[in-house]
């Protein structure tokens, strides 16, 4: 009898634990769904972006995707971008990132799917672009170079052939990007220069002198004097060592009343200070803006120029002639009224100075032309 | 003046300087957020361990930048006030601020930020990688 009184207790408690658990799973509140992880959360509204018109911004989220190992998330993304051209560029930004961190089989797969959005692009030349690309990155030069001739928009090939040329200079192929530099009639001296750049880049200094030599020649050429291109690739003139035919085609344009900025007069001064030519660089940083009054807010590129040619020569060892002229950097500097000028010219020369000490009253001299900006 | 001087390591000053050029800055959009100013500060606040500062100047950025009417101006203001709390690690103020830019391009390059912020601050290495072939 007490065993069976017993066994019917037991079963009893069993039946009410389970009720009550039963019970407590029915009733218990329903938790908000919230995503508490603020990263999974940026990434599934990013992935929402797929519309947007920047494609560098595409490239950088793309490739800050892979280079942070979230592969699957890059691809989702690349898959669902709107725009069948801004989908084939995705992939092969996705391409790109993965050969940047060597995973090189992986990438395969990016450039297969690369192919595969290629296979929706309506437009029959921005499609011999896209094959072109492709083909470009298995290697198939001539191949590629096929499709691009078979774009029939000048625009359009010229935009293409610069594309490939960029490629070509990133993937250290220099033959087939001044192939690509030479094809194109329209932006020829752009892409050699860049060919150049990424000579010297990868220390073929020679071949890069000579395509830059090239380069220079063609800019001389141009109807308008080419005054943009030697600027914008003053420092490739300077370090193919031409500094001096640069100084020469710059005064050419001076004298047709073209305005050429202060950068490049730095950039040579550099390139003649570099060679050791002091006084012909001195002779060229102390010619910027030279008919200017000694107060004129015009000096603060002479002044920058200056401690650029000082900072040479301490690192050739010259440090008695470097300190002279840092000096006259700084005389200059501090001789400029205007103060956002003075400020800027201070805030360049301040860190060429070798001395703290120097270098702390020259960032007080600084702060000092800052408060004036902010006061007035 | 004032990211140059936290960079020369006088905080004090720096933090001085910084809240003088929040209170008398005639266009905070432009001088402060625009110009690239208040990551400037941040950066610079956090490399000399002023953490409290910087936390301070991206509150009131914050603040201020309601009074931002232009809706582009706006949008790209609370992008980098996004990659300014992203910075500091506070990353759901990072998310609600990016989220609060109008402009897809503003809101991508935002959470673009984040999580190379994120990634930076779990893996300090990251950084020389993402700051290579990001541009």
């Amino acid at each position: 009898m007490t065993a069976i009184k017993r066994f019917c207790l037991l079963i009893l408690a069993a039946s009410i634990v389970g009720f009550s658990f039963w019970l407590n799973a029915v009733l218990r509140p329903v938790k908000p769904i919230i995503d508490p992880e603020p990263i999974n959360r940026t990434i599934k509204l990013a992935s929402q972006l797929t519309g947007s018109p920047d494609d560098q911004l595409i490239r950088n989220w793309l490739f800050t995707l892979v280079l942070t190992d979230r592969n699957d998330q890059a691809y989702e993304f690349a898959s669902h971008t709107v725009s069948e051209i801004q989908r084939f560029h995705a992939f092969l930004h996705i391409n790109d990132a993965l050969m940047a961190v060597g995973k090189t089989s992986e990438a395969q797969r990016s450039l297969q799917q690369a192919e595969k959005a290629s296979m929706s692009i309506i437009s029959a030349d921005e499609k011999f672009s896209a094959d072109a690309v492709l083909l470009a990155r298995k290697g198939e030069i001539d191949g590629a170079f096929n499709q691009v001739v078979q774009i029939a928009d000048e625009v359009a090939r010229s935009k293409s052939l610069s594309e490939l040329c960029l490629f070509f200079i990133k993937t250290g192929n220099f033959d087939a990007a001044i192939r690509a530099a030479h094809s194109d009639p329209w932006d020829s001296t752009r892409l050699l220069f860049q060919t150049a750049a990424g000579l010297f880049e990868a220390d073929q200094h020679e071949r890069g002198k000579a395509i830059a030599k090239e380069a220079f020649d063609l800019a001389l050429r141009v109807p308008g004097g080419g005054d943009d291109m030697l600027e914008r690739f003053a420092l490739i003139i300077v370090r193919a060592g031409l500094y001096s035919e640069l100084l020469e085609a710059f005064h050419t344009l001076e004298k047709r009343d073209i305005y050429i900025a202060n950068q490049p007069f730095e950039s040579i001064a550099i390139g003649f200070a570099k060679s050791g030519n002091l006084d012909k660089a001195l002779a060229v940083a102390r010619g910027i803006s030279k008919d200017a009054p000694i107060n004129s807010y015009l000096n603060d590129g002479r002044a920058c120029a200056l401690a650029s040619v000082s900072q040479v020569l301490r690192e050739k060892g010259s440090n008695g002639k470097a300190e002279a002229v840092l000096t006259e950097a700084i005389d200059t500097a501090l001789k400029i009224e205007f103060p956002v000028h003075r400020s800027w010219a201070l805030h360049k020369i301040a860190p060429y100075s070798s001395r703290q000490e120097e270098r702390r009253r020259l960032f007080a001299r600084f702060v000092a032309s800052e408060l004036a900006i902010m006061s007035h | 003046m004032a990211v140059a001087l936290a960079e020369t390591g006088r905080g004090s000053e720096a933090a001085q300087a910084a809240a003088e050029a929040f209170i008398s800055a005639h266009n905070f959009e432009h001088v402060i957020i625009r110009s690239g100013a208040l990551l400037g500060l941040v950066k610079a606040f956090l490399k000399i361990n002023r953490i409290d500062e910087a936390r301070r100047l991206v509150d009131v950025a914050q603040q201020k930048l309601l009074t931002i009417k232009d809706p582009i101006y706006k949008s790209d203001a609370n992008r980098r006030v996004a990659e300014a709390f992203a910075m500091l690690g506070e990353w759901n103020q990072a998310v609600a601020a990016a989220e609060y830019s109008e402009q897809q391009i503003d809101r991508l390059a935002a959470y673009t930020a984040i999580i190379r912020q994120h990634a930076i601050t779990q893996n300090p290495a990251l950084a020389e990688v993402l700051k290579k072939y990001i541009e």
